[in-house]
């Protein structure tokens, strides 16, 4: 298969173990995997690699999932991206709830809630692959 | 005094003044006048008297001249006695002589004498032979014409005594030489006559002669003829008669001019009487006279007086008619003040329409005519006055009466008082306690006026602002730390105080005195009194700073629980999900089995920590309460669905059942849900095989009985019931207590949290529903649930 036909995955994640698992999984299932630790990475692999889709946790150091988010929504090609916030914070929170609704994201998950089969077969459907 | 008396005064006193002063001029005046005319008059009276006695006895002087000279008396001188002719011109003589003394009455007898003086031929013919030669009228005689004084001489006959005075003259002949003497004897009744006076002056007019030594020789008018030669004349006015110089000059130059030698020769002196006279005297230089000339002071000015009195009568007359005449006057004049102040007197009477009717042209015609129009006014002024007045009096009166009730409210409000002193006294500690307590208390308290303007701070002001109490006294609420407040939140604010009269409650930002930013909440309630109007506002200001940060840290503990707790159960999940799919090599089933068995312990687990973040977000209210239209049936059915297995494992027969109309509901769906899934997987959980689960929801409406309550509101109602295993009586009051579980269910389900029921009690109660159960051991559990008709509700709408 040619890397250039599989669809790019930016899994921005600062725990490493959750990054593996999805790593595994969504290259398991044929997608082009790419990690970041923190938002100010993602930010920036978002904007120079342009993935297909982001998979975005919102706790993590330097800057979190939010204002990350907030920052690629002001670009012409992130302001439209598909992102499914992936976290343990509950949306429920005031602080988190705000911003869910004007930031646009595809889904917000709660990662104990969702297995990862789900993940993948929601990012499959995002993406428009059966 | 009267205006009519004062013309009158002032016309007598005129008069008077005048009459006094013109009858004093006057009177002296005429004194004067009449005492020069007097004066004059007998000056002139003497003097002429005097000239006429001179020119008599001048006539008588020249008559015994003549006589004497006559030849025939040369002749009869001559002639011897006892001769022829003797005889012949003897009876000639005689016959002369007769003839002389039927010629003048006044002769009293001729005589001839011869030079040796004897009586040689006589008129009395008893009186030839007689010697007079030693009488002066011979001896003198001789010598020249010689006028013997008055003397008495023997009437003859035996009749008396007679007064008579004689002149005598030499008889002479032709060469010169003596002969005899020439006599004649004359009564003295022509001087009688003279002296007479006409009594023009008076009745006591009087003159009369007195001879050069003093005597009567003619009567006094008074004393009669008893004085002649009897009484002498000692007065002034006789003695300046003799005055040698005024002889002198009277003897030269007659009268003409007399006083220039001694002054006025009128005196006004005693006379022989010792009565005050005004007397003159005129001498006669031939016989060595004087005429006194006088007339009685009283007399004079008994004329005078009586001009005087005349004088006054006329005065006194016409003094009569000159009152009466200002009596007239004075009365036309003041008729018309006495009408007007009859005017005045009337309206004093208040009688207004009375019009002064005075027509006269004068001043007082115009003030009486200003009078009656000033009437008029004053009539009309005092209309209105009295109407003004009347009005005020009602007025007044109401007053009064007000003023009564009031004072009948105020005495009973006295009463009132003086009950409420004792309690205001006891009062007044409390107040004192309570100041105390809002002094020191730790929160803000602030009191405002109406405007805002701070009356009281607490000293907590300073504890939490920096600023001290005192500092913010008379300024706006706020100005002094500079409490950042945007438009809106400034408007809602005081809308909220003021105009709604509401507590406004509400999270600000502010600024202590240090510049440090806190955050505080505030309260700001009005205080109204009686009429509902804003009396002060309270603000209380609680720091919650510390709060915030414990709440700020509590928010972070849950995020962070969340995170840390939740990460590696994620991660467990996802392994073994993917294990167990086979993902990293295919597993047997004992692997399968123990896999499965951290799969489900991982479960729990997560269930667990979801509960407590529930519980912890609950607790602090970090929930965000989302109230959209909820398809409650729907969801319900969602929810069943769910436990679609578990059910279907213990072979429990779910009956739902839904209320007229039951479908849309203004709720927060991840909530509502929450409920639902608890009440439903409790009751699916605990009740064994075989067993019923009903699900009801419906609407109830206030007055109605549901779940052994009255509502008394509308509600969204659901009731979840079971047949399982039931709530011991004694541990029902701990079922909503966080992490509790009851003994029976522990035993019969090892699984669950014991922090279910707390949620949704706290989700309900959040909400403005209500929650609670019946329950009977092994028997079965019936929940029943409300919320309000209209939605659940906010927190902030529970907290209003």
């Amino acid at each position: 298969m040619e890397k250039q036909n599989k669809k790019i995955i930016l899994v921005t994640e600062d725990e490493k173990s959750l990054q593996g698992a999805l790593c595994d999984k969504l290259t398991n299932e044929g997608f082009s995997v790419v990690l970041a630790q923190n938002g100010v990475e993602g930010l920036e692999i978002s904007l120079n690699q342009h993935p297909d889709l982001i998979l975005l946790d919102l706790d993590m150091p330097k800057l979190n999932g939010m204002e990350m988010l907030r920052e690629l929504r002001k670009d012409d090609w992130g302001k439209s991206v598909p992102v499914i916030i992936l976290t343990n914070l509950p949306s429920a929170d005031e602080t988190i709830n705000k911003n869910i609704v004007e930031l646009e994201p595809t889904y917000y998950f709660l990662k104990t809630e969702k297995g990862i089969e789900e993940i993948s077969d929601k990012v499959k459907e995002r993406l428009g692959i059966n | 005094m009267k205006i009519k008396n004062k013309i009158n005064i002032s016309f007598i006193t005129a008069f008077g003044v005048i009459l006094i002063s013109v009858g004093l001029i006057t009177g002296l005046y005429a004194t004067r006048l009449i005492k020069n005319n007097i004066y004059l008059y007998l000056e002139s009276d003497s003097h002429i008297r005097a000239e006429h006695i001179r020119t008599f006895i001048g006539e008588q002087k020249k008559t015994a001249t003549i006589l004497a000279a006559a030849s025939i008396y040369q002749d009869f001188l001559k002639e011897p006695l006892g001769s022829e002719q003797y005889k012949i011109i003897k009876d000639k003589i005689n016959n002369r002589l007769a003839r002389t003394m039927q010629a003048d009455q006044e002769i009293y007898e001729v005589l001839i004498l011869n030079i040796n003086g004897i009586t040689m031929a006589s008129s009395n013919l008893e009186s030839e032979g007689e010697d007079e030669s030693k009488d002066e009228y011979f001896l003198e005689g001789k010598n020249g014409v010689f006028i013997k004084d008055v003397y008495w001489v023997d009437k003859g006959e035996g009749d008396g005594k007679e007064l008579t005075y004689a002149i005598s003259a030499p008889i002479k002949d032709d060469s010169g030489n003596l002969l005899g003497v020439s006599l004649l004897r004359y009564k003295p009744d022509y001087f009688y006559k003279i002296v007479k006076s006409e009594n023009i002056l008076g009745k006591t007019e009087e003159n009369f002669l007195i001879n050069k030594n003093k005597f009567f020789i003619t009567p006094s008018l008074f004393l009669g003829k008893e004085v002649v030669l009897k009484q002498k004349v000692e007065t002034k006015n006789a003695n300046d008669c003799f005055d040698p110089k005024e002889i002198e000059y009277v003897s030269q130059n007659g009268y003409f001019n007399v006083d220039k030698v001694k002054g006025l020769q009128i005196v006004e002196a005693q006379d022989y009487r010792n009565i005050s006279v005004i007397a003159t005297h005129a001498y006669i230089p031939e016989t060595g006279w004087c005429l006194i000339t006088k007339v009685d002071k009283s007399d004079i000015f008994s004329f005078r007086n009586n001009f005087i009195i005349i004088f006054l009568t006329i005065f006194i007359f016409a003094g009569l008619i000159f009152s009466i005449i200002g009596r007239l006057i004075s009365r036309k004049i003041t008729k018309p003040i006495e009408t007007l102040e009859k005017g005045i007197e009337k309206i004093k009477e208040s009688y207004f329409d009375y019009k002064v009717e005075i027509i006269t042209k004068d001043e007082i015609g115009k003030l009486s005519k200003a009078f009656n129009t000033m009437t008029g006014v004053v009539k009309q002024s005092r209309a209105e006055i009295e109407m003004k007045v009347k009005e005020q009096t009602e007025e007044i009166e109401e007053k009064a009466r007000e003023l009564e009730d009031q004072k009948k409210a105020i005495l009973n409000v006295l009463e009132d008082v003086e009950k409420e002193k004792s309690k205001t006294e006891l009062l007044a500690k409390d107040l004192e306690k309570f100041k105390l307590a809002v002094d020191n208390a730790s929160d803000q308290v602030i009191i405002t006026d109406p405007e805002g303007i701070v009356i009281y701070g607490n000293r907590a002001v300073e504890v939490i602002t920096g600023f001290k109490p005192e500092e913010a006294l008379g300024k706006k609420a706020g100005s002094l730390w500079k409490t950042p407040m945007l438009k809106d939140y400034y408007e809602k604010l005081w809308d909220t105080i003021k105009n709604k009269k509401e507590v406004f409650i509400s999270e600000i930002l502010n600024k202590r005195k240090n510049g440090q930013s806190y955050i505080a909440n505030i309260s700001i309630s009005p205080v109204l009194d009686t009429n509902n109007e804003v009396l002060y506002f309270v603000a209380i200001e609680h720091d919650i700073t510390k709060e915030k940060e414990i709440d700020k840290a509590k928010t972070e503990f849950v995020s962070l629980a969340s995170h840390q707790l939740r990460t590696p159960l994620s991660s467990i999940n996802w392994y073994t999900e993917m294990l167990l799919a086979g993902d990293a090599g295919d597993i047997n089933e004992e692997q399968t089995k123990y896999l499965n068995e951290v799969a489900i312990g991982n479960k729990r687990m997560i269930s667990l920590v979801d509960s407590l973040l529930n519980v912890s977000r609950l607790d602090l209210g970090t929930f965000i309460v989302e109230l959209e239209n909820v398809d409650v049936i729907e969801m319900a059915k969602s929810v069943i669905s769910e436990m679609r297995s578990q059910i279907t494992m213990k072979n429990i027969k779910i009956e739902e059942s839904y209320g007229d109309g039951v479908k849309n509901f203004n709720a927060d769906k991840k909530l509502l849900r929450m409920v639902m899934q608890n009440l439903l997987s409790n009751a699916v959980k605990y009740t064994s095989q075989e067993g019923k689960v009903e699900l009801n929801i419906k609407y109830v409406k206030g007055g109605e009985t549901f779940g052994e309550k009255i509502m008394i509101g509308d509600y969204l109602t659901f009731i979840v019931s079971d047949s399982g295993i039931g709530i011991p009586i004694n541990q029902q009051n701990k079922m909503f207590s966080k992490l509790f579980r009851a003994d029976n269910a522990r035993e019969s389900e090892t699984e669950g949290t014991g922090l279910g029921l707390y949620i949704i009690k706290s989700i309900i109660d959040q909400s403005g529903g209500n929650v609670w159960f019946k329950s009977e051991e092994k028997k079965g559990t019936t929940f029943y649930v409300i919320f309000p008709i209209d939605g659940m509700k906010n927190k902030d709408d529970i907290k209003k």
